[in-house]
């Protein structure tokens, strides 16, 4: 029966209830369930904790989970593809909003709970802000200071002169 | 042993006691094979037993019911010890670390006892100690459901500590499991490792912290970092990141794209030194005591000439790196003797190379064979493609004798691209085709490309080709000149029956006028019979020879590529005849059932009435079911409405038009309604831009 949910909850204590199939998004729940053998039609059911997951973040994951429901990951254990795949373009909307810290732990979630796209849309959100951009940027992007010396940055640039892309 | 008379129970049961008895003890005594030989004659023994000798041993001697009160009328009833027996011996074939026995014993347990928990426990305890928690818990999951179902739908009465047994194992299980997750976060992510940064200026950090902006090295572990990193520009990296702070300087020089590096052409002596020290610099950090310091992958394109030699010893002599995955060396003027030269000289040179699995050089091929040479420090070597340097003169000689000593046993594949301008004549390796038989014993792959056959042709005339290659999968000939049939196929009666998959023959001219229909098929069967990706692409096939290969191997062939072959000639029109000559579609629809993607592009003479030929060849007879690419491109004039009948009678996923004027709307109905893919670019002018060596390995 799909009206019967997953009982799951965070660090800070907040329970969620959540559809069995959003759950399974998570590679790491969806084994624990099986493992388990997880009966969510048992009202006197267990909740499954996560230590290591905050509610607010939590509810962006279960926000993302909700939204690719019926979508269909390709099952790509070819690294250069998945390297190489554009970001979903709601994805991106999705993790622009959010501050740097909810990103940072977003991909944080992602990476526990085993959600490769979550993942791999977290990483390359964070690459696409580094992207092209110059040092000096880079530090302004993420608040950096910069404790080169202004020798030892020019040393550094003479050494590097050699990289080519690939 | 004989069947026993209903009386005879009681001594029957003694047998089977006393047997346990001494088999138990055997097992106390670690006398565990005998103990087991015993149980097995004990086990044997109960199941002789009749039925009413079994009722009567239940009810006289062990005091229970006749029969269980789950069996229907007619269940086979077991001895009520035989679920003991099985498992003392699987205890016993445990002790043997004989698992699978082990594992038959407890299924047994239980389909004789579906109701006990013994069969169950055993099961999940053997699980367990394989480290099979998972299925251990769900062993003893099974088990708790079928008693608890027997309970609620037989009405059976079972005491308490049957279930509780259960319980308490999956229990502990459970725990097992969410501690691990739990744990998971602390063994999973490695930490970013403190470096000695100077603190920075609180006053100064303060006046950004309006922003949320944080730096991601201080949220986010190493390996996520290393995920992040890997998505931008390998010069990016280098000129930008690094530049950041002392701290993405030390963190991003320890990851894992300094692997892989690509040093950009016409570099200078201190520009791959600096390099290398930035590559050493990270691998010191991971690993700080080993002299030699492995890297997955090297590029090194065309330096600046001047700088080439120091280079060169630079890079074997002073980098203390060890290749694990490929090279890439690109030289003007290092000739593959000096490279052998320090090779043999220096023990620090080996070492650099002698990891490598693949290899890619370009340099000046001497006359004398030292490629042979070479391979010898390359005991792990499996694909190399050796190039001659761009303005090497053609100056060789073959050695008289040169005996082959060498077995290059691990090289799986083999790439020999030449420059298709010149053709030189001495082919590298040439000497071992001809005479090391069997020297490439497992070579898979074999391509030669641009190269002179004159010199083989006339100073081995026995040379003896496929018979030195048992294990060759692909074959790939291109562009070669003064290439014969003879060369191939040479002593073909004598060849074995070949493994080969792919044979790729782009020979624009076969000399001496020797073409394959001089070959019977008998001879040429076992050469074909394996083949299932066959690429005639420009070369001179006429329609009898292929006609002859395909009747080999037609049925196994998934691609067939025979665009751009000026002999093959199709019919335009039904008022000319050719004896048989013009290609037929129905011949091909039935020899070739499996094909997959058929390559027709750039072909004499295909026109429409060919297309109405292909056309009512797959309607006749049912033909290629399995056609996933088509490609007709450049056979000019072809009609629209004649491609989307083809359409009709077989939908094609994916179709390649170029060169071909087609209006934009029938291409994009075509889209909606019959393939995935459509290519049709009307610029395109012919095969040749496709690339000239279309099967480039690098």
């Amino acid at each position: 029966m799909s009206s019967q949910l997953i009982k799951i909850t965070t660090s800070d204590e907040e329970t969620f209830k959540v559809e069995r199939s959003i759950v399974e998004r998570s590679v790491l729940l969806k084994h624990l369930l099986s493992d388990l053998e997880y009966d969510e039609t048992d009202e006197d059911a267990e909740p499954i904790p996560l230590p290591n997951v905050r509610a607010s973040v939590f509810k962006k994951v279960l926000e993302w989970a909700e939204h690719h429901k019926n979508t269909n990951f390709p099952d790509d254990e070819d690294e250069d593809a998945r390297k190489s795949a554009p970001i979903d373009e709601w994805d991106r909307e999705f993790l622009k909003v959010v501050d740097q810290e909810m990103l940072y732990e977003i991909i944080l979630a992602a990476n526990y709970l085993n959600i490769r796209p979550l993942l791999d849309a977290g990483c390359k959100t964070v690459a696409e802000m580094i992207r092209g951009k110059s040092a000096e940027e880079i530090r302004r992007t993420f608040n950096i200071v910069n404790d080169f010396s202004p020798e030892e940055e020019a040393a550094i640039k003479r050494e590097n002169e050699w990289a080519e892309d690939r | 042993m004989s069947k026993t008379s209903a009386e005879d129970f009681n001594s029957n049961e003694r047998i089977i006691q006393r047997a346990t008895e001494v088999a138990n003890k055997q097992f106390k005594l670690k006398m565990y094979h005998e103990s087991i030989k015993l149980f097995t004659r004990a086990i044997e023994f109960s199941q002789t037993l009749d039925y009413s000798q079994i009722e009567k041993i239940r009810e006289k001697i062990y005091k229970v019911s006749k029969r269980p009160p789950y069996l229907q009328h007619g269940d086979t009833i077991y001895h009520p010890k035989l679920v003991s027996l099985y498992d003392s011996r699987a205890a016993g074939f445990l002790k043997l670390n004989k698992h699978q026995d082990a594992i038959n014993d407890s299924r047994e347990m239980i389909t004789i006892e579906p109701f006990s928990p013994k069969g169950y426990l055993r099961l999940g305890k053997i699980q367990e100690s394989l480290r099979n928690d998972r299925d251990a818990f769900k062993t003893y999951s099974e088990g708790i459901r079928f008693i608890e179902s027997g309970r609620k739908k037989l009405n059976l009465k079972f005491p308490p500590h049957y279930i509780e047994a259960l319980v308490a194992q999956r229990n502990r299980l459970k725990l097992k499991f969410l501690e691990m997750m739990q744990k998971k976060k602390e063994s999973k992510l490695i930490p970013i490792p403190e470096f000695n940064v100077p603190m920075t200026n609180e006053s100064h950090k303060t006046s950004f912290s309006r922003s949320s902006s944080r730096d991601p090295l201080d949220s986010l572990p190493i390996e996520i970092i290393d995920l992040i990193v890997r998505q931008l520009s390998f010069s990016q990296i280098i000129k930008q990141c690094l530049l950041v702070s002392q701290r993405w300087y030390d963190v991003i020089s320890s990851l894992s794209v300094f692997n892989n590096i690509v040093i950009k052409n016409n570099s200078r002596i201190n520009e791959v030194q600096n390099c290398m020290k930035l590559v050493l610099k990270s691998k010191q950090l991971n690993n700080p005591y080993n002299k030699f310091q492995t890297l997955n992958s090297l590029k090194i394109g065309y330096t600046t000439i001047s700088d080439e030699k120091f280079i060169f010893k630079y890079l074997f002599t002073k980098t203390f790196l060890k290749l694990i995955g490929s090279l890439d060396l690109q030289f003007h003027d290092i000739s593959i003797k000096q490279i052998v030269e320090l090779l043999q000289q220096s023990s620090d040179a080996r070492k650099v190379i002698s990891n490598l699995k693949s290899f890619k050089l370009q340099c000046v091929l001497s006359p004398t064979y030292e490629e042979i040479l070479l391979t010898s420090f390359l005991p792990n070597l499996q694909s190399l493609l050796l190039l001659p340097a761009y303005h090497q003169s053609n100056h060789y000689s073959i050695p008289k004798d040169y005996k082959a000593f060498n077995k290059l046993s691990n090289l799986k594949h083999l790439y020999i691209v030449g420059d298709i301008k010149k053709s030189h004549g001495n082919i590298p390796f040439q000497s071992f085709f001809m005479e090391g038989y069997k020297t490439f014993s497992n070579l898979q792959t074999l391509q030669i490309v641009g190269y002179n056959f004159d010199e083989i042709n006339r100073v081995s005339p026995n040379f003896n080709f496929l018979q030195n290659f048992p294990e060759l999968r692909q074959l790939i000939f291109e562009n070669n000149s003064n290439f014969t049939f003879r060369s191939l196929f040479k002593n073909i009666d004598l060849l074995e029956r070949s493994k080969l998959k792919l044979f790729a023959f782009r020979e624009r001219e076969i000399k001496y006028k020797e073409p394959l229909t001089i070959y019977e098929p008998i001879h040429l069967h076992n050469f074909f019979h394996t083949v299932s990706i066959l690429d005639l692409t420009g070369s001179c096939i006429t329609y009898h020879g292929l006609n002859k290969i395909l009747g080999i191997c037609g049925e196994n062939l998934t691609q067939l590529s025979i665009g751009f072959c000026a002999n093959l000639i199709f019919q335009r029109n039904p008022f000319i005849s050719n004896h048989g000559q013009f290609f037929d579609f129905d011949s091909l629809v039935t020899k070739c059932p499996n094909l997959i993607k058929l390559y027709l592009n750039q072909s004499t003479d295909f026109c429409d009435f060919s297309l109405t030929k292909l056309i009512s060849a797959i309607k006749t007879h049912d033909g290629l079911k399995f056609l996933k690419t088509l490609d007709l491109s450049f056979n000019s004039g072809l009609s629209g409405y004649l491609l989307l009948e083809l359409l009709k009678v077989r939908r094609i996923d994916h179709l390649i038009l170029h060169g071909i004027d087609i209006q934009l709307q029938t291409i994009n109905y075509m889209k909606t309604n019959y393939c995935e893919r459509v290519d049709c670019i009307l610029e395109k002018r012919n095969w040749r831009e496709y690339g000239v060596n279309s099967y480039d390995p690098f």
